[in-house]
């Protein structure tokens, strides 16, 4: 190469160098960009008279800057902020929803308080419209809480159905970018620019959900998720969408088409990213939040209505249901989608007290029944659904029973209280249905011989709650002279005879009357069911006694003891996911920083190089001058 | 450490966010005086502060019931200190006839029992300001003691038979809850005061009715015994109203028992949750300082770093 070749080479160098400049200065702003440099070498000397002369300059590579370590970093913890991020938006919006202004607890107080008026007042008509009113508000509270759970519900549903588009589109693009990388390796380095942008997207995907990238020799990558399902081979990408889930079809997953066939991701395997985080806040606490709620509303319906309905109204008819039937509160179990049987499955509550805010999940294995409570694993099995329905010796509080041909390995899922919310309301329409009077009237018997009288009797929440009224028939209290005690038929189970004392109390399976005065031989006294006069409030203070009751969690907690635990609950996951998302925001800014003082742009770096490249080629052109000038001085010798 | 000239911005835009809605936060809490404004902030505190908020209302129900069932029982003192009075005054009547045989007096105190029977039966029938019958038990709508006398000043036949009192109440007893689990009873009935039936079969107003008459009646032969009939019948009376009255003492101590409960319990309450709730105003401002003086740093690194471009100078 001549001397004129040798600064030709010095100045595309230099060109070349300016051109790269320019692609850092124009992408400073470019996301997942990685800035560029110009390797230049030396040209293969050439060798004349046994010495070896310098040739010129060329350009070796444009390289990236790129550490695969810090991008990897970048893109993990971009993972978990991305996961975080949503996980904590989600718990703030519950924890504002059932921890605030908005939660139950004030109208549950406010309707208390109307019970405990009409206890003090039972004639007053505006005690009980109180009462009707307060009650109605605690309905709508309840009713709305469990819609806005619900609201949430389908909103994760949807949402993992524009994340399966949204993923789609990333794995589309991903495969093509692999396709075009491997199409240009087969004769040159792959572009730069196109491995930026693959890198980029795989990075969008991982904020959606956790992948693995395995780079492959003819440069394409393979995406698969933590579990080693494929989602990118080569510039195949397969396709995902939102698909039921098989134990709970009323929640979304991601499921995975493949021939035709759709197949379910496993929740677990969707740990990271946005997805993962949605379904992680749905499971822990999305999902808890509603059973808890609901069951609150079926115990409280449950245990309201069961001591209402012992009780009388002011026209003397017993009480109907004052909330709505807990029985219409429970959701029934839901089949597996996979299930080849014909089997059926009702579930029934039998006790609101025994209640957990738990899942179960119910297998079949051909003989054998196994009741599953999800959030502990505890399990029983027993050939029959009557047997398996009590854990470790715990009655579960409700019931199964099933019906049609269940096949072995399926399962169903019981959820009963998730819904308990939705639809509590309010039946009693007419303050005069408020059964405040009863729930048992005595009397002494016309005709007795002493002057004896007997007084209306109270009976106890305990006995109340359990059925102890309305008595299955009335009961008798005999005098007898000759032993001077009180003998006891009709109760049951039976009550022994008690000695009389005037004033003094006596006890017959929680129900509590006193005598006062001087029976004869042969008195008697009846306590049956039936209410006194329009002052009787005597089941308005059993109601009223129901708000510090603890008749939940197995005679643990209250109503509103159980919703506190439940706020405090979501309020420490709301909490955990605040810290993690503050801590991975930081660990992303610092590995951002750290990947960027590798492969971000410095505009004052390129400031200078672009001197540096500018300089080169005026000094080149200079040397062509010198070349030119030569060559004229050789012509002007010769003309 | 070479640095992109976008990690600059990106980090400094970081801190200015940062510091902006932890400002925000900080003047949410001062306008609203709060250590905490949601649940998360801080899980412990807020659920003890949901048991104490309800535990105060629980409290301020219990006052109000209290204080219900202190006008009650106090109203209903009121009228059996008034019975007492009353029977004491018959007994005096009945002693004072028993000591005269003049016709005259004897009509004097036969019109003064009549009146006492009267004055007895109002007292029984009292009603509350909400126009229930307080001695009627459950039946509150009733009239419990409505029955008249046969006494009559013009009186020409005398029965021998005052007649049978009635009482059209029932044995029911009302009751409020004046603490946690526990209710006070705020009513009584009548029953042995009014229907105690003496040897002779009868109870206190047909004693004083039979009395009455048989003192005007020219031909009555057993005035004596009417008049030891009606001394022992009002004796009884006495004897349980006394009753009464030392059970319905017993019961307002337990209400003044449970007032004194609930308010020392509000008060420890309402501090408790006040130390949980309430915020320290000048922690919470000192805070606020540094954060705006550390937003205000911020931003001024900022405008004259980004000044700094080499750019500018080739």
């Amino acid at each position: 190469m001549g001397i004129l070749g040798i600064s030709v080479s010095g100045l595309n160098a230099a060109l070349a160098g300016i051109r790269t400049t320019q692609h850092n200065i124009a992408n400073a702003g470019t996301d997942g960009y990685h800035r560029q440099t110009v390797n230049q070498t030396t040209h293969l000397p050439q060798s004349l008279g046994g010495l070896y002369y310098g040739n010129g300059v060329q350009v070796a590579a444009v390289a990236r800057q790129y550490s695969s370590f810090l991008d990897n970093q970048v893109r993990t913890y971009q993972g978990l902020q991305s996961y975080s991020e949503i996980y904590s938006a989600y718990s703030a919006q519950v924890d504002d929803l059932l921890g605030g202004k908005s939660g139950l607890n004030n109208a549950m107080q406010t309707f208390f308080d109307g019970v405990n008026e009409v206890a003090n007042d039972p004639t007053s008509s505006v005690a009980r419209q109180q009462m009707l009113s307060s009650g109605q508000n605690l309905a709508s509270r309840m009713s709305f809480l469990g819609s806005q759970l619900n609201g949430i519900k389908t909103s994760i549903n949807n949402q993992v159905g524009s994340m399966a588009t949204e993923i789609n589109g990333y794995l589309g693009k991903i495969a093509t970018l692999n396709g075009s990388i491997a199409t240009g390796r087969s004769g040159q380095e792959a572009s730069n620019d196109l491995l930026d942008q693959r890198e980029q997207l795989v990075n969008e995907l991982n904020k959606l959900v956790s992948v693995t990238q395995i780079q492959q020799s003819d440069g394409s990558v393979n995406i698969v998720l933590t579990s080693g399902q494929a989602l990118v081979v080569g510039s195949n990408a397969v396709t995902v969408k939102s698909v039921d889930d098989a134990a709970d079809p009323s929640l979304k997953t991601l499921g995975i088409e493949q021939n035709g066939n759709t197949q379910r991701v496993n929740e677990s395997q969707l740990s990271g990213g946005e997805l993962g985080g949605l379904l992680a806040f749905r499971r822990e606490v999305l999902l808890p939040s509603m059973n808890d709620l609901g069951r609150v509303a079926i115990a409280l319906a449950d245990q309201f209505n069961s001591i209402h309905a012992s009780g009388y109204d002011l026209d003397g008819n017993t009480g109907q249901n004052f909330f709505s039937d807990a029985a219409s509160l429970l959701r029934q179990p839901v089949a597996n989608a996979d299930n080849t049987g014909t089997g059926t499955l009702a579930a029934a509550l039998t006790d609101s007290n025994a209640l957990t805010g738990s899942d179960y999940r119910l297998n079949y294995d051909g003989t054998n029944y196994t009741l599953t409570r999800l959030s502990d694993g505890a399990s029983s099995t027993a050939a029959s659904l009557a047997a398996v329905t009590s854990i470790g010796g715990q009655d579960q509080g409700f019931s199964l029973t099933g019906g049609g041909a269940p096949a072995a390995g399926d399962s169903w899922r019981i959820s009963l209280t998730g819904d308990g919310a939705l639809t509590f309301g309010v039946e009693v329409t007419d303050p005069a249905q408020i059964a405040a009077a009863g729930p048992v009237a005595t009397a002494a018997t016309a005709g007795n011989a002493g002057t004896a009288y007997i007084d209306s009797g109270s009976v106890s929440l305990a006995t109340s709650l359990s059925g102890g009224v309305p008595l299955p028939s009335s009961i008798t209290l005999t005098y007898s002279s000759a032993t001077n005690q009180i003998s006891v038929s009709g109760a049951v189970p039976p009550v022994a005879a008690v000695t009389y004392s005037s004033g003094s109390a006596i006890n017959i399976n929680g129900i509590t009357v006193t005598i006062r005065g001087t029976p004869s031989d042969g008195d008697t006294f009846t306590i049956s069911n039936g209410a006194g006069g329009t002052g009787d409030a005597r089941n308005a203070l059993l109601l009223a006694s129901l708000q510090t009751h603890t008749g939940m969690s197995g005679s643990t907690a209250s109503y509103s003891g159980v919703y506190t635990q439940l706020v405090g609950r979501n309020a420490t996951l709301a909490q955990g996911s605040d810290t993690n998302l503050a801590a991975y925001t930081t660990m992303t800014t610092q590995a951002k920083e750290t990947q960027q003082s590798l492969s971000g742009v410095n505009l004052d770096e390129e400031a200078v190089k672009l001197v540096e490249y500018q300089q080169a080629y005026q000094a080149a052109s200079k040397a062509i001058q010198v070349a030119s000038t030569l060559f004229d001085e050789i012509l002007n010798v010769v003309r | 450490m070479r640095i992109s000239s976008l990690s600059f911005y990106n980090s400094t835009t970081q801190i200015m966010q940062d510091q902006q809605s932890g400002i925000g936060l900080l003047s949410r809490k001062i306008a609203e005086q709060k250590n905490f404004l949601s649940a998360r902030e801080a899980p412990v505190d807020a659920s003890r502060a949901m048991e104490l908020s309800e535990s105060l209302a629980k409290q301020a129900q219990l006052a109000t019931n209290q204080l219900r069932a202190q006008d009650t029982l106090k109203y209903e003192s009121t009228i059996l200190t008034e019975m007492a009075n009353a029977l004491s005054s018959l007994q005096q009547v009945v002693a004072d006839a028993k000591s005269s045989q003049d016709v005259t007096l004897r009509r004097q105190a036969a019109q003064q029992l009549n009146l006492m029977y009267t004055h007895l039966k109002d007292l029984a029938n009292t009603r509350d300001d909400s126009g229930n019958y307080i001695f009627a038990g459950h039946q509150v709508n009733t009239k419990p003691f409505n029955h008249a006398p046969a006494y009559d000043d013009s009186l020409t036949t005398f029965p021998t038979d005052s007649p049978k009192a009635s009482y059209a109440g029932d044995e029911g007893l009302r009751a409020m809850e004046i603490a946690d689990g526990r209710s006070v009873q705020t009513s009584d009935t009548l029953q042995g005061v009014m229907q105690t039936r003496d040897p002779a079969g009868v109870d206190l107003l047909e004693a004083i009715d039979q009395l009455a008459i048989d003192l005007v009646d020219p031909n009555a032969t057993n005035t004596l015994a009417s008049i030891d009939t009606a001394t022992s019948s009002i004796n009884t009376a006495i004897k349980e109203l006394n009753k009464l009255q030392t059970g319905l003492a017993g019961r307002q101590v337990q209400v003044r028992d449970a007032k004194d409960a609930t308010s020392a319990l509000q008060l420890i309450q309402k501090n408790a949750l006040g130390n949980i709730q309430e915020l320290d105003t000048a922690a919470a401002i000192i805070e606020l300082q540094q954060r705006q003086t550390v937003l205000q740093a911020s931003q001024q690194v900022f405008s004259q770093v980004s000044k700094l471009t080499l750019f500018d100078y080739i």
